[in-house]
């Protein structure tokens, strides 16, 4: 039986401690390290550009400001097509989708979530591995067992779990933004900061998943190292591999859709129905694997 | 008004780990109130009942009931049962105070209630000083004290010690044993204790049931079975020698002389007709002075020790 005030009081207790171990902490560094060097691969050469116009300008007598302003907007045009260039080999998107994620949002910022919606699944498995497998390990959890039912402790450390994962995607998404209206000159400086917010609801979707795989898997073993590997073999390496096979044959591209990973780009679709089928896709599996999860940790022995 | 159910029911329990019956159809009662000991040797099932009783472990068939309630309905037995569960590790990086605090809360106390009620278990086990250090700080006996602490948060009716004083130095395991003695007379709790060290157990507890390659070998009354009109157990105050069990054996009275412990000894005595128990011992024990051999306790009756090989070793001859 499920009680509210033990899902919460585990829930918090979870988020509280959630760099327990200190896997937490390499979990929040690493989020960081992988997410703006991303982000960097997006934004570091319109910096690079603009370095490079001011310096040629600084050096060519008789170029006013409006001119030096006209030559970084050509100058960025570029590196934004050759940006979307990459975004559209990498997602292959359809005409709407593409208009969407270039003409009607900033074009630079639909790129940086592409990029980051490619590391999801690893930012999920740092954050998610040790949801109950440590402490079965340790035999941690047997001061909880005769204190709540089983129940509340899976669901209440999911939640925890979850809550701690979208503080530190929020830290990464936070760190993004002010950098890139600080910074880019390209877009809106409002355009850019709502889609980042919105992009960083839409990863948290795509995080959902991985988070419930990772719950499952952890609930099954009785090593953290062990849920960790697993998580990273199943939840990162595994559509890696799919992506890079399906690249070549489409009987492997489509095999994607039997995991979160085939479904990730209909997150990034225009709202609609397509979009809709993204987010229905990803709460099921989560359902799936929660369900997987709850059943196994309800039945093992602990 | 019905019967009060057992403060714990076992019922056909079998629990199989691979090919091995840990628990092989496991049945016996502990009444309410009772301090009860489990005894067998390493490997016999002891914490494996134990673990099916807190519901860390599901049996593989037959089921324990709480205080009438069904172990696998957890939930309602919250607060009503706790436990001391052997080698659970606290979490490492969080304060003592602060990990009591959290299973006060989970047991329904308010926030003001579970402050107050962990400061009164970590003075009880005198940790209190401890209560800011993280639990990876904790010595082995004080990470024994925080068990002990949370096994008595609250006003549980079944307390469950999983070999409580194991891996402790005499000092720590002694301080153990007075604390479970005060509660003892204190709480009207039911305590089921499991351990290594007989003469614990038999200090300790008014019933055991001893394992033995998971099966029950005995449940009875300590008195039950440790009486035995022919034996008398005496405790000296150092070793004896070979001469010195000689001459008690030389003693007219004296069958034989068991060696149970360093310092103890189990005399069979062979009454003369028309002699009683008590007067062979009068006999004996004057005629041990006589000779500068003075026992600091005299019991009749055979150790627990002695039962325990008894039972275990029937059990190993059987199978």
């Amino acid at each position: 039986m499920l009680r509210k005030a033990h899902l919460n009081l585990i829930a918090r207790h979870s988020l509280k401690h959630g760099i327990r171990g200190g896997a937490g902490l390499v979990s929040i560094a690493l989020t960081l390290l992988i997410g703006l060097f991303l982000a960097q691969c997006a934004i570091g050469p319109l910096e690079r550009v603009e370095k490079s116009v001011d310096f040629a300008a600084d050096r060519t007598p008789g170029i006013d400001n409006d001119q030096r302003n006209f030559a970084k907007q050509k100058a960025n045009d570029q590196i934004v097509k050759i940006a979307v260039k990459g975004m559209e080999m990498a997602m292959d998107p359809s005409t709407d989708q593409l208009d969407y994620l270039t003409e009607e949002k900033p074009a630079m910022v639909s790129v940086m979530l592409v990029l980051l919606f490619l590391a999801t699944p690893l930012f999920a498995c740092l954050g998610g591995f040790n949801q109950t497998a440590g402490d079965i390990g340790s035999k941690g959890l047997r001061f909880l067992l005769f204190r709540t039912e089983r129940a509340n402790i899976f669901w209440g450390r999911f939640f925890g779990t979850l809550g701690f994962t979208a503080l530190v995607n929020l830290l990464l998404f936070g760190i993004l933004t002010i950098y890139m209206v600080a910074k880019l000159n390209v877009h809106p400086k409002d355009d850019m900061a709502m889609w980042m917010l919105q992009g960083y609801l839409r990863m948290m979707v795509f995080t959902l998943p991985y988070l419930a795989l990772c719950a499952w898997i952890s609930s099954a073993m009785e090593s953290a190292f062990g849920s960790l590997a697993i998580s990273l073999l199943v939840a990162f390496f595994l559509p890696l591999f799919l992506g890079i096979a399906g690249s070549f044959e489409d009987v492997v591209k489509y095999a994607q859709y039997a995991t979160p990973w085939g479904w990730k780009y209909w997150l990034l679709e225009p709202l609609g129905p397509k979009f809709l089928g993204g987010l229905a896709a990803m709460f099921g599996f989560s359902a799936l694997f929660l369900w997987l999860g709850h059943r196994n940790f309800n039945r093992r022995d602990l | 008004m019905g019967v009060e159910s057992p403060a714990v029911s076992i019922k056909n329990v079998v629990k199989i780990f691979g090919k091995q019956r840990a628990v092989d159809d496991v049945s016996f009662d502990i009444p309410r109130g009772s301090v009860f000991g489990l005894l067998g040797p390493n490997g016999a099932g002891k914490t494996t009942l134990f673990s099916i009783m807190a519901n860390f472990l599901r049996p593989s068939s037959g089921r324990i009931e709480v205080l009438g309630v069904d172990v696998e309905r957890i939930g309602e037995l919250r607060g009503k049962l706790t436990i001391l569960p052997q080698d659970a590790l606290y979490q490492a990086n969080v304060p003592v105070r602060e990990q009591l605090e959290f299973f006060a809360l989970l047991n329904g106390m308010t926030k003001a209630q579970a402050s107050e009620e962990t400061t009164r278990v970590l003075t009880m086990v005198g940790l209190l000083e401890a209560q800011k250090k993280n639990a990876r700080a904790l010595s082995h006996g004080m990470t024994k004290r925080l068990g002990i602490a949370q096994a008595f948060m609250g006003n549980p009716e079944v307390i469950v010690l999983d070999e409580p004083t194991a891996g402790l130095d005499p000092v720590n395991a002694a301080a153990v044993r007075r604390l479970i003695n005060d509660i003892k007379v204190k709480a009207k709790a039911t305590l089921i204790v499991s351990s290594h060290n007989l003469a614990e157990i038999q200090e300790l507890c008014a019933a055991v049931a001893i394992l033995h390659n998971g099966k029950l070998v005995e449940h009875k009354s300590v008195a039950e079975l440790t009486e035995h009109k022919g034996n008398v157990r005496m405790t000296f105050g150092r070793k004896l020698t070979e001469e010195e069990v000689g001459k008690i054996r030389a003693q007219p009275g004296v069958g034989g002389v068991n060696v149970d412990t360093q310092n103890e000894y189990t005399l069979e005595l062979v009454l003369a007709q028309g002699q009683t128990t008590e007067q062979l011992i009068g006999v004996l024990v004057s005629e041990l002075a006589r000779g500068g051999l003075i026992p600091r306790s005299v019991k009749e009756g055979a150790s627990l020790e002695e039962k325990f090989l008894e039972a275990t070793a029937s059990t190993n001859q059987a199978s």
